[in-house]
């Protein structure tokens, strides 16, 4: 036993050892055997049939105030129907500090300057009269109300202040100034008070109890236009010490809470007059397979998954790993460039029967949430390419988990928060159903499936 | 003795069935069926139904463990290293070759009395390696996602055999062996558009009984010449199967396990038939034929069928032997051998055909109780037709063997 190490086994061993040291592991690349194998089992399968219902929901009162814009305008919108946009908003002393004006300081005019904001909706190359006029009431909230509506408004002297026809570029940032007439003397007293310092200027509240606002409006062209809500009621006149020289004393925004927009629609003239005034929603079923977003006006496009849950019933389903949701605004609904232009971000709003916007659909990105916007891609080649994308992915796993009270759930498409009731762009959406198949609303459900 | 089967079980388990070359034949059926037999016949070309040893244990043909010399039992372990270089149309040309070492077998053995021999055995019947990267499509769609697949695992044999002298001259044996394995396919799918991954792990579970009859008449011709010719069978048998599919996701979630039973693959019937002959107990030429009815399993696939195989091989063994009285003590030996044959496959109409040459040299030692042996074998396999792999490949085998005495403190070896 002991001499079984001799020299010539150990030799052999070691000869052995070396064999399997050396060939060690190590796999060539061979791309063989795919027609071979048995690989049914896994698949995953895209589903692009499922139906996507569409609304329109619609809102009777919209919150305008605070909405940073000013919309003034009249226009005539061929999905929509006719849209006047009106503002009313009040105005105090830029500062309670009244200059000391030199005895021979003379008035000179009074105007309403604004600065577009680029916004526009509708046909731009017309010229709009603008009008102000004075408020008869003072801008103030009713009890337990804290919002001013698209419907709201205030009584006004029926004489314009002043008026203005005007045409402007939007996209340069065009300012508009309105001269108001000396004839009704509003200029001469306000400056009157400043000469004499009046105790009216010097408190906001005492001021705007003596003057209570204005509404401005624009009429005459098919386009409203979106302003700054930096606008200024400026009072020129002028002084003469060793020179000559020109002054101003503004006006500037009261409170952004008391400056809204009032939105009148009248939609007589296309599909949406089927809501009536009672009816809170109407399936695109109702108004030519379409659904509409304006929710300035109160429009919201709302989707629905009515069959989502028909996935479950597939044997083969076992979890739905992705969806994407691609709407199409219809094609000669809108053009880039010209009247009407698509809504540059739209979220995706969770919503259930009652159609109030609730929290947004959001995606990872970095490893931070961020708000999802529809992607708007515009094609001006081809109108069909042209397309908000949402990644449902989270939300229908989420609706597929519920399990009761789901059939009204569903995502409102409107403007972000910033955005929602500041602009009347729109959009105008074909449904699973719309007769130009290119133009139809696409949900694209990806899930694992397994088969055995 | 203890110490003994202790290493030999520390190295089989070391060693293991790992098989990392790559074979992309292994994907279809139970995988490359070995034809190797891994002991002393390797060296001319595992030819050896009518082949006896009374040292080394001849599985080729259970008959032939009559053979064993009285007295004493043995141990075997075989291994093997194997490098192969791929070529054909699928191979990628910067990485067409592998290499890999295992081992392959694990025996042991005694003559238990004068007509009565008896054994047992671990060995491989099947073995699968492959891998290869693919696309699948999303169903519904044109988008093809890519896929890899690998697959590994082998069929076993734990085999039991006996042998009888029913009368001078003429042993029958039983191999009777148990077929237990796993073959393994996972399929890795991903795409990073959709942020899903998903792994499919397929593990078929192979079981049953298989036996193997074999004969062997052997009888000397004259005062120079010894003659045996020998044959084996093999019933057709049907490998009980489970198969387990699971699938996860990237997380690692547990989305599906489903276990499902069926007759997988079915065993032919396999025919085995060889001759030899030995000059003056030195020079032996031997030579074999089998034929395995694959054709009647009709397990067929796309692109694929399973054919019958026909193989013949030749070897040839020179001995040195030392006489000691009456005893021949062999301190030696040199083999050679070649065959040809084809495989169980057919792929896009090409039944795949192997050939090769090998070389054995053989010592036992005549101061302790070890003797070994070492192989070379250099071979090909399949056709760069069709679409197919040619794989040229080059293996280096190796048994060691241990004998002592069995029940008795007699005579001692040395």
């Amino acid at each position: 036993m002991k001499k079984m190490f001799t020299r010539k086994t150990i030799y052999c061993l070691s000869v052995l050892f070396s064999i399997a040291f050396f060939a060690g592991c190590d796999k060539a690349s061979i791309q063989f055997g795919q027609n071979y194998i048995d690989n049914g089992n896994t698949n995953i399968v895209l589903v692009d049939s499922m139906t996507v219902g569409l609304s329109t929901a619609w809102k009777d009162s919209v919150i305008t105030s605070q909405s940073g814009a000013i919309l003034l305008g009249v226009a005539q919108d061929p999905y929509f129907g006719k849209t006047t946009a009106s503002s009313y908003l009040s105005l105090v002393p830029s500062t309670n500090t009244i200059p000391d004006l030199l005895p021979n300081a003379q008035y000179d005019s009074i105007t309403v300057l604004m600065k577009c904001n680029t916004d526009y909706y509708g046909d731009t190359t017309t010229a709009p009269t603008w009008s102000v006029k004075q408020l008869t009431t003072e801008i103030a909230l009713p009890d337990a109300q804290f919002n001013f509506y698209n419907t709201s408004s205030f009584p006004v002297n029926s004489t314009a202040l002043g008026t203005r026809t005007l045409g402007i570029h939007p996209s340069n940032g065009d300012s508009v100034n309105i001269k108001l007439d000396n004839s009704n003397g509003l200029g001469a007293t306000l400056f009157g008070m400043l000469r004499r310092k009046s105790d009216t200027l010097k408190t906001n509240t005492t001021f705007t109890r003596f003057f209570k606002g204005l509404q401005l409006l624009a009429s005459g062209a098919n386009v409203v236009y979106g302003f700054k809500d930096s606008i200024v009621l400026r009072l020129y006149y002028h002084e003469t010490g060793n020179f000559y020289t020109n002054k101003t004393f503004d006006f500037t925004l009261n409170n952004t809470n008391f400056q809204f927009n009032h939105i009148e629609a009248d939609r007589s003239s296309t599909p949406l007059t089927a809501l009536g005034t009672t009816k809170r929603e109407i399936a695109s079923t109702l108004t030519g397979n379409v659904g509409y977003s304006q929710s300035a006006s109160g429009l919201y496009l709302k989707l629905t998954f009515p069959n989502l849950r028909n996935l479950l019933q597939r044997p083969d389903y076992i979890k739905l790993i992705n969806a994407q949701l691609i709407i199409k605004p219809i094609p000669g609904s809108y053009s880039y460039h010209g009247y009407f232009a698509l809504p540059p971000q739209l979220v995706a709003a969770t919503t259930d029967a009652l159609n109030e916007p609730g929290g947004v659909l959001t995606v990872s990105s970095g490893g931070s949430a961020v708000t999802e916007t529809g992607n708007l891609f515009i094609d001006n080649q081809d109108q069909y390419n042209t397309s908000y994308s949402y990644d449902v992915t989270s939300y229908l796993i989420s609706q597929l988990a519920l399990l009761n009270n789901y059939q009204a759930n569903g995502l409102l498409l409107i403007p972000p928060s910033g955005s929602r009731y500041s602009t009347l762009k729109r959009l105008v959406a074909g449904d699973s159903k719309y007769p130009d198949v290119k133009a139809r609303v696409q949900l694209r459900i990806y899930y694992v499936s397994v088969n055995h | 003795m203890k110490k003994y089967l202790f290493i030999a079980s520390l190295l089989y388990t070391v060693g293991g069935y790992s098989q990392n070359s790559n074979s992309p034949y292994s994907v279809i059926g139970i995988g490359d069926i070995e034809n190797n037999f891994y002991n002393r016949t390797s060296g001319m070309a595992n030819t050896g139904y009518a082949y006896r040893n009374d040292r080394y244990m001849i599985n080729n043909n259970p008959a032939s463990y009559t053979a064993l010399q009285q007295q004493f039992f043995a141990i075997e372990l075989s291994g093997r290293a194997q490098f192969i270089n791929y070529a054909g149309t699928p191979v990628n040309t910067t990485s067409n070759s592998s290499k890999d070492f295992a081992i392959k077998r694990l025996a042991v053995g005694t003559k238990i009395n004068k007509h009565w021999a008896s054994g047992i055995g671990l060995a491989p019947f099947s073995t699968a390696n492959y891998g290869f990267s693919a696309t699948k499509p999303i169903t519904g769609s044109p988008v093809q996602l890519p896929a890899t697949y690998d697959g590994n695992g082998s069929v076993n044999q734990v085999y039991w055999n006996n042998a009888v002298e029913v009368f001078k001259h003429f042993s029958l044996g039983v191999q009777a062996s148990y077929l237990f394995g796993s073959l393994n396919q996972t399929e890795n799918l991903f795409t990073s558009e959709l942020q899903e991954s998903l792994t499919t792990t397929r593990q078929v579970f192979l079981r049953n009984f298989y036996f193997t009859y074999g004969a062997q008449y052997y009888l000397p011709i004259n005062k120079h010449w010894d003659a045996v010719v020998g044959g084996t069978f093999s019933n057709k048998t049907k490998l009980a199967s489970e198969a387990t599919v699971t699938v996860t996701d990237n997380n690692g979630q547990l989305l599906s396990s489903v276990i499902t039973k069926d007759d997988y693959f079915k065993l032919p019937n396999s025919t085995g038939v060889g001759v030899s002959l030995t000059k003056n107990k030195k020079y032996t030429w031997t030579a074999d034929y089998k034929y395995q009815n694959w054709t009647a399993t009709n397990f067929s696939g796309p692109g694929y069928s399973l054919q019958d195989v026909n193989r013949g091989s030749v070897g040839f063994e020179v001995a040195n032997k030392k006489q000691v009285f009456n005893n021949y003590f062999e301190r030696s030996y040199f083999q050679a051998g070649a065959y040809f044959g084809t495989s169980y496959l057919s792929i896009n109409g090409e039944q795949l055909k192997e050939m090769g040459v090998t070389f054995g040299y053989g010592f036992t030692s005549l101061r302790n109780p070890l003797a070994g042996h070492i192989v070379l074998e250099i071979g090909q396999r399949g056709t760069e037709k069709s679409g197919l792999v040619k794989e040229k490949f080059v293996n280096i085998g190796f048994t060691v063997s241990y004998r002592d005495f069995w029940f008795t403190k007699g005579r001692k070896y040395n």
